[in-house]
């Protein structure tokens, strides 16, 4: 029931998802307007879900999940967002359809900015609070000194 | 004679460390868990019954030993009772109730609690050390 291991993996999960986010994001924005993605078709948005860490393999983890109930957090999968793509008259272009129009990928620049800054801000929160244990064990550590 | 390690203040102070140590790791849980959808803010309520564990020393997980020689795990009671999911509130569309303000102030007054309860413990070995050594 280490502060250390297990109260800074919590942090450490924290710190890795949001850091995936923020690639997926980063991966959104650089193409937000790739006409040809790996299946031919125009890239389409992909969004990360989390879920909360209670299933584990490790068995010093699953330990302390049933002594605590405590668990951190990890991706389950990136999904691919089916909403519709972007039309844009632009007959000139090499991938436009019959009548004109292209399709670029359904990625809202705004949108993908404002979960950036939301990924940050977790990501900010995840290092305070490994901070904040850090500096707890640090004081246990003074105990008796 | 008096036990002049264990004693009951000791005990107790050892006590509050845990469980503050094990609150800190449900906010880190939580701040963990601030964008997954549908996660339920986890507490630790530890100081209501304090008082009630130094009386009962509570659940313990106990491993099956085949021999009277084996050894058994001590002091690892499950600290499960102190940890309460909150269930009942609403903070987000997605089903989550993470209130990240509130787990920040929580953690900041958690972290300083420590500190407190680490410094008296601090100060009482430090009155058992003067009074070992008989000098000031």
């Amino acid at each position: 029931m280490g502060l250390l291991n297990s109260g800074l993996d919590i942090c450490a999960s924290g710190l890795t998802a949001q850091r995936l986010r923020m690639d997926v994001i980063a991966n959104n924005l650089a193409n937000a307007t790739t006409t040809r993605a790996q299946d031919g078709g125009p890239y389409r948005r992909q969004i990360v879900v989390f879920e909360a860490r209670s299933h584990t393999s490790d068995f010093k983890r699953l330990l302390e999940n049933e002594l605590t109930g405590l668990s951190g957090v990890r991706v389950k999968q990136i999904v691919t967002d089916n909403s519709p793509l972007r039309q844009v008259y632009d007959p000139s272009h090499p991938d436009a359809d019959p009548e004109g129009y292209v399709s670029y990928p359904n990625v809202n620049v705004v949108a993908e900015m404002t979960d950036m800054i939301s990924a940050t801000r977790s990501y900010e929160a995840n290092i305070t609070a490994l901070n904040s244990i850090k500096h707890m064990a640090a004081k246990a550590i003074e105990i008796g000194r | 004679m008096i036990d002049i390690i264990s004693n009951p203040i000791i005990q107790g102070m050892e006590k509050a460390l845990d469980g503050s140590a094990l609150r800190q790791k449900a906010i880190a849980a939580n701040i963990a868990n601030v964008d997954t959808p549908g996660y339920k803010s986890i507490e630790v309520s530890f100081a209501e019954q304090l008082r009630g564990a130094l009386k009962n020393p509570g659940k313990v997980i106990r491993l099956r030993t085949t021999h009277q020689r084996h050894l058994q795990i001590n002091n690892a009671s499950t600290m499960k009772e102190f940890v309460i999911s909150r269930q009942n509130t609403q903070v987000r569309n997605d089903g989550n109730n993470v209130d990240i303000d509130r787990e920040i102030a929580k953690l900041t007054s958690n972290e300083i609690y420590y500190d407190a309860i680490s410094r008296c413990i601090n100060d009482e070995f430090n009155l058992l050390r003067k009074v070992i050594q008989g000098r000031v």
